[in-house]
């Protein structure tokens, strides 16, 4: 067997085993009662009880309703970023993306402290204002906002790509055949963007889905119950239920793997960027330019001024403000000391450093898996290749619960006995974030004509030299992106992270998991901001690293 | 009579000659890891073991009980033993641990005789060493003390609308503890739950949870305990506890060795100073309540306490069933 053939052969055994093998072992989990006789009952059951129903039916309004706000979020902002003269324009980007920055959980607490029905800030402002206006996080609405708001990146990134790609020829065409600028976008723009505007809507459906971390801290008490936070309830907390948990984890996965495909259709649908496209015009405001700065700044406001200043002024007070407090107590109640705190606290040492080394390793696996999922799919067009590609984006559907539920159940028992270890929080890890690995290695790939390839075998470079001084200085600087994303979103992991950690193998997700459960609000918003900064530290070392030095 | 004595004398010297050895050797593990649950008593008593026994490190990992229990057992389930002792306030687990043989025999310690009857296993594996009172949370910005509750009842008239807040039974712990005693009582019933819900009461995942929010005013009042309100307090939050006229919930801070722990010998001695008088007074030091003496029934007329040994596993899940439902409308069951 060749060399090339061994390493794609090695790459499907590995995503076999981290995606497709918990995958059985929570099937088999669904299928079968505590004294180990197959059965069906635990899916009936999730069809039969009214709130396991009503779990689902949330998990998919919310899906929807979270996916529409980050569309339409995003895309706005990717219009304004990529086709008009908007004030302000290059700091639109930096804007879009700060939401991702912080974990989703992270994200709820912020908004929690801002619109609380009862004592929120935004509602004790608005109070003394003299205003009737009352804003209340915890319901469906609530949910769906923030879920939709920390996937607007996602939109924001598929959109922009697609609004920048845009052949100006069309537009143009259009324009001298007297059409006015509305009816161009009406007729040109935006039908040209509609399928990636479906793919955008799809895959935030999809991160909605699977967002536990918002439908937990702002669901769970608003009585909005999803799949996720039921097969968290039913297998971490309150009286255990694994077979059910399974089943609806299960469930979870079909709904994922469903709109997994509808995402991926709509996604070829996409028009490619064309190579030779003349850059379309950019619209000038006029006089729409002041709105349209307001409308950006409320952004600004909504995405970034007010959640992190919440999380900063939360972590600088034991209690929250509140509408009862006196002027005394307004002045006297700041404590800066959680930070000095937290900085001596072993446990909090300990998960930063696990989470630092643990999303290293997840970088360079999933970039690894990449680049040889990445040649094998779009280079030799290998037998098996849906398949392949099939085994890298099946886990980033899921909920990080459910692929923390499956990976425990099939690793941390026999045969691997992997519970209590480091590798099995690798493994929730590279499950989840294998396809980023796969999308930065397919980004170059298709960007790099073959003819290169076949340049270098007529001159005698065996697959080991073409890998080395062709494809590698090629793939390195998508590479280095898709790492620093691999990083960011294991440093912040926190479903998987809390179904699989044990004693001693902290890491920063599982941590804010258990403040969080807490109340420690003070502590969590404190380890969040450093989290962040610790995050985007991380992952620009990472880059830098994976990119090499600029030629 | 001077033979008797000398030979008690002499035995006395044995034991504690036997017990200074054992606690040296128990030293020379040096370390013990406790599974405890989230409030500030538990690195005050680790503090005071290890100021007692200084060449002894306690290992804390604190959760909340649910979560506490879910980890052991989790530990257990795939042989890995991190724990050496366990203590949770959620006592309705221990009998279950106790049947899949998790849990020591602990007759064997030095102190375990004395401890009240009523505040140990008769079969050994585990024992109270602090008493938790539940009590109704007040946040004292926003309840003058004429307006302050008197009782579990009134929470539920229309004057408390959206100002109540407590702990979600279908996260277990606290929340099911409180159903349970709600269910028991001639007055409440589980309907009281109900119209707690209809009066706009929110539900938090944990007691952490529910005391932040009625020591940062998001809600006036809470189904809350002691413990967690005494902590708010030390912190600087303007809440207080009042205990109720028409009940008063007790649970217990519980303390059992993992029968396979990794450092046997340092936990059982730490297992015995929990129980023991030094244990208590560091309890009783922190404003809390240790189990001596007579029963707590016989000290406060309205006190309820959960027959742990009455329940299993099934019995647990229909009737967190019932209260979800009764809770959450008929779209509650789990």
């Amino acid at each position: 067997m060749k060399r090339g053939q061994a390493a794609v052969l090695l790459c499907a055994v590995l995503l076999l085993l981290v995606t497709a093998y918990p995958a059985a072992w929570l099937t088999f989990r669904a299928l079968r009662d505590p004294s180990g006789a197959w059965t069906l009952e635990n899916l009936r059951a999730v069809f039969a009880a009214p709130r396991l129903r009503e779990g689902a039916i949330n998990t998919l309004l919310l899906a929807l309703t979270g996916a529409a706000f980050a569309a339409v979020s995003g895309g706005v902002l990717a219009a304004l970023a990529a086709r008009t003269d908007a004030p302000g324009r290059a700091l639109i980007r930096p804007l879009a993306l700060a939401p991702y920055l912080v974990p989703p959980i992270v994200a709820s607490l912020a908004w929690i402290v801002l619109a609380d029905g009862q004592g929120g800030l935004l509602n004790v402002l608005l109070a003394r204002a003299g205003t009737s206006l009352h804003v209340e996080i915890f319901s469906f609405w609530g949910v769906a906002f923030v879920g939709g708001l920390v996937c607007s990146p996602v939109a924001f990134i598929i959109l922009h790509e697609a609004f920048s790609g845009l052949d100006g020829e069309l537009e143009e065409a259009a324009r001298v055949c007297g059409a006015s600028e509305p009816l161009v976008w009406r007729r040109v723009i935006l039908p040209a963007v509609w399928p990636a505007l479906a793919a955008a809507g799809l895959l935030c459906a999809l991160l909605c889905n699977a967002q536990f971390g918002v439908q937990a801290p702002i669901g769970m008490p608003a009585n909005v119950w999803t799949l996720s936070t039921l097969v968290y309830s039913t297998s971490l907390v309150g009286p255990v239920d694994l077979g059910l948990a399974s089943a609806m984890a299960l469930l979870l996965a079909a709904a994922g793997a469903l709109l997994l495909v509808l995402q991926r259709v709509a996604a070829r649908r996409a028009a490619p960027r064309r190579a030779n496209a003349r850059p379309a015009r950019r619209l000038a405001l006029g006089r729409w330019r002041w709105p349209v700065a307001g409308l950006l700044a409320l952004y600004a406001a909504v995405a970034l001024v007010l959640p992190y200043g919440a999380l900063l002024l939360r972590s600088l007070r034991p209690f929250n403000l509140h509408a009862g407090m006196s002027a005394h107590q307004l002045i006297s109640g700041w404590d800066a000391g959680v930070w000095a705190r937290l900085w001596r606290d072993e446990v909090v040492r300990r998960a930063f450093r696990h989470s630092f080394i643990l999303a290293t390793a997840t970088a360079a696996l999933c970039c690894l898996l990449g680049a040889v999922g990445g040649w094998a799919l779009y280079r030799r067009r290998t037998r098996g290749r849906a398949l392949l590609e099939w085994l890298f984006f099946a886990t980033p559907a899921l909920s990080g619960v459910v692929v923390g539920l499956a990976v425990l159940l099939a690793f941390g028992g026999a045969p691997f006995w992997l519970y209590g270890t480091y590798l099995i929080l690798l493994i929730a890890y590279v499950a989840r974030e294998a396809a980023t690995g796969l999308k930065a290695a397919e980004a170059a790939l298709r960007g790099t004509p073959t003819e290169l390839d076949e340049a270098a075998r007529v001159c005698g470079a065996g697959a080991f030299q073409l890998a080395q001084r062709i494809w590698w200085p090629l793939l390195r600087p998508t590479l280095a992106a898709g790492a620093a994303l691999s990083f960011i979103a294991a440093f912040r992991e926190v479903g998987a992270s809390s179904m699989v950690y044990s004693h001693g193998h902290e890491v920063l997700g599982s941590l804010l998991m258990v403040v969080w459960q807490d109340g420690r609000y003070q502590e969590l918003a404190a380890l969040a901001l450093a989290g962040g900064l610790a995050a985007m530290a991380g992952s620009a070392l990472v880059y830098r690293v994976v990119r090499g030095p600029r030629a | 009579m001077k033979l008797v004595s000398m030979r008690a004398a002499v035995l006395r010297a044995l034991l504690l000659s036997v017990l200074a050895a054992a606690a040296a050797r128990a030293d020379d593990e040096g370390v013990v890891v406790w599974y405890a649950g989230t409030h500030a008593l538990h690195p005050a008593m680790a503090a005071a073991f290890m100021a007692a026994h200084p060449k002894t490190r306690v290992e804390l990992v604190q959760l909340g009980g649910p979560a506490l229990t879910a980890r052991f057992t989790a530990d257990q389930e795939r042989g890995v033993q991190a724990a050496d002792v366990f203590s949770s306030g959620l006592t309705e687990c221990y009998p279950g641990l106790r049947r899949r043989g998790w849990l020591a025999d602990l007759r064997g310690l030095p102190h375990w005789g004395g401890l009240p009857a009523w505040a140990k296993d008769p079969r050994g594996a585990y024992a109270f060493f602090h008493v938790i009172r539940h009590c109704i949370a007040v946040n004292t910005d926003l309840v003058p003390p004429q307006r302050r509750p008197r009782s579990y009842a009134e929470l539920s008239e229309p004057r408390w609308k959206n100002q109540v807040a407590l702990v979600d039974p279908d996260t277990g712990g606290t929340g099911l503890y409180l159903a349970r005693f709600a269910a028991a009582h001639r007055g409440l019933g589980l309907g009281w739950l109900a119209r707690l819900r209809a009066n706009g009461a929110r539900l938090f995942f944990q007691s952490g949870q529910l005391t932040e929010a009625v020591a940062s005013g998001r809600r006036a009042v809470g189904l809350d305990r002691d413990v967690e309100v005494a902590e708010a307090r030390r912190a600087g939050a303007p809440i207080e506890c009042v205990f109720a006229s028409d009940g008063l919930p007790l649970q217990f801070t519980v303390v059992a060795v993992n029968s396979r722990a990794p450092h046997p010998k340092t936990a059982r001695l730490f297992a015995d100073w929990l129980i023991s008088a030094e244990g208590s007074k560091v309890v009783t030091q922190a404003g809390f309540l240790a189990p001596r003496g007579r029963r707590p029934q016989a000290i406060w007329p309205k006190a309820w306490v959960l027959d742990v040994e009455s329940l299993d596993d099934a019995e647990t899940k229909a009737f967190a069933g019932r209260v979800s439902r009764e809770l959450k409308g008929p779209s509650g069951g789990r």
